[in-house]
């Protein structure tokens, strides 16, 4: 069982690590963007820096949300490490830990990138093919430890996991990828951009974006999509009226988690269609996700307090 | 036979909460008994089995808000014999 005082120490750990990555984001923000807001939005300055700061908020409930959701699965996962089910929650613990350091990670680069080169700087650098391929990365390393975990989960049951996709979601992810390989393909400055004032996005030649990004991304959404797929097969065939009742939370939590991570790797990737559409579009659509993405956390949180009740009443 | 009986009695609750906790009834069970008892988990008797009803009522009713489930859980155990 784990100890008190260790859960205490990586809650503090985790929490004191997202205020601190959000305080540096919010720092380096407010002193390099704030300035271009004003000019590309006509707004003043004290509304560029209360529109930074309220743009910022909900990336810090999004940091503690899947921190709180991770302490409680890991502390429950931990508690039951040598059950049938132990693995396959482990699994899942590892995966919202490793979205977590994604998250960390994914802002301190951008953050070390501004304060390297400042916002008006249009090359690519190396610090840019870093944070582009540990977001890949890690993403991949989410969804396959999600994957991982679920079919786990239904193994601990005597059930194999789903092999593929049934008919209407096999259609919804061609649908899905073949949207975002168009999109990112009809992006002119995928690999260079002839105007100095905008950076390539991703600075390589088509063959490497096929590979290194659009692949690792289908990949990495295939596995949510059948973690998400496996996790409703497991609460549907486990035992237990009252387990099934969390379960079916927990695995709502993480279909909400799931979706809607992909929808904002979707929409990051493909974000030059959207430059036009205009701050609040953009806004909108982002604070939505993350507002729904924090939702599914605290369902897996509360799921796995209930679960984690279990082995303690 | 009494060494039979004993172990059928753990054997029937653990499958009686099955039907409630699913995966995680065995560790439950087994830590009442171990807490609420004193007892090794296989020894327990048929009063041991009623003497638990009420600790298993209460933390049923910890984790679900429907009472009609918690009562027929309850239920069900008053009729292991």
């Amino acid at each position: 069982m784990p100890q008190k005082s260790e859960t205490n120490g990586m809650k503090i750990t985790l929490y004191v690590a997202a205020l601190v990555t959000w305080l540096i984001s919010l720092a380096v923000s407010q002193s390099q963007s704030y300035s271009s807001l004003i000019t590309q939005y006509d707004i003043s300055e004290v509304s560029a820096r209360a529109l930074l700061f309220v743009i910022s908020l909900p990336v810090l409930i999004v940091y503690f949300a899947i921190a709180f959701a991770f302490i409680r699965f890991y502390t429950y996962a931990v508690r039951i490490k040598k059950s049938d089910e132990g693995p396959g929650y482990n699994s899942l613990a590892m995966a919202l830990l490793v979205s977590l350091v994604s998250l960390f990670l994914s802002s301190l680069l951008s953050n070390l990138r501004i304060q390297m080169f400042g916002t008006e700087d249009r090359q690519t650098h190396i610090v840019d093919y870093v944070s582009l391929y540990s977001q890949i990365g890690l993403a991949l390393a989410t969804f396959y430890l999600l994957h991982q975990g679920s079919k786990q989960l239904l193994q601990s049951l005597g059930s194999k996991a789903r092999t593929g996709l049934g008919l209407r979601s096999a259609i919804g992810f061609s649908l899905l990828s073949a949207t975002f390989v168009y999109a990112v393909f009809q992006n002119p400055i995928r690999t260079a951009s002839g105007d100095p004032s905008v950076r390539a996005t991703y600075g390589v030649n088509d063959v490497l974006i096929l590979i290194t990004v659009i692949l690792p991304y289908l990949i990495s959404w295939l596995l949510g999509i059948s973690a998400y797929f496996n996790l409703r097969s497991y609460a549907k065939k486990v035992s237990g009226i009252i387990y099934k009742q969390i379960i079916g939370t927990f695995a709502a939590g993480m279909g909400i988690i799931i979706f809607l991570t992909i929808g904002l790797q979707f929409l990051t990737q493909i974000s030059e269609s959207f430059r036009n559409s205009g701050l609040s579009v953009i806004l909108s659509i982002v604070s939505f996700i993350l507002i729904a993405i924090v939702v599914g956390y605290l369902k897996v949180a509360q799921a796995a307090k209930k679960l984690d009740a279990i082995e303690t009443l | 036979m009494n060494a039979v009986s004993k172990t059928s009695y753990y054997t029937q609750i653990v499958t009686v909460t099955e039907h409630y906790l699913g995966p995680a009834a065995e560790r439950f069970i087994r830590r009442q008994v171990e807490f609420h008892l004193d007892k090794e988990p296989e020894s327990i008797s048929q009063s041991d089995v009623q003497k638990l009803k009420a600790n298993v009522g209460v933390a049923l009713g910890l984790l679900v808000n429907d009472k009609t489930i918690v009562d027929q859980a309850v239920g069900e155990i008053s009729k292991i014999k």
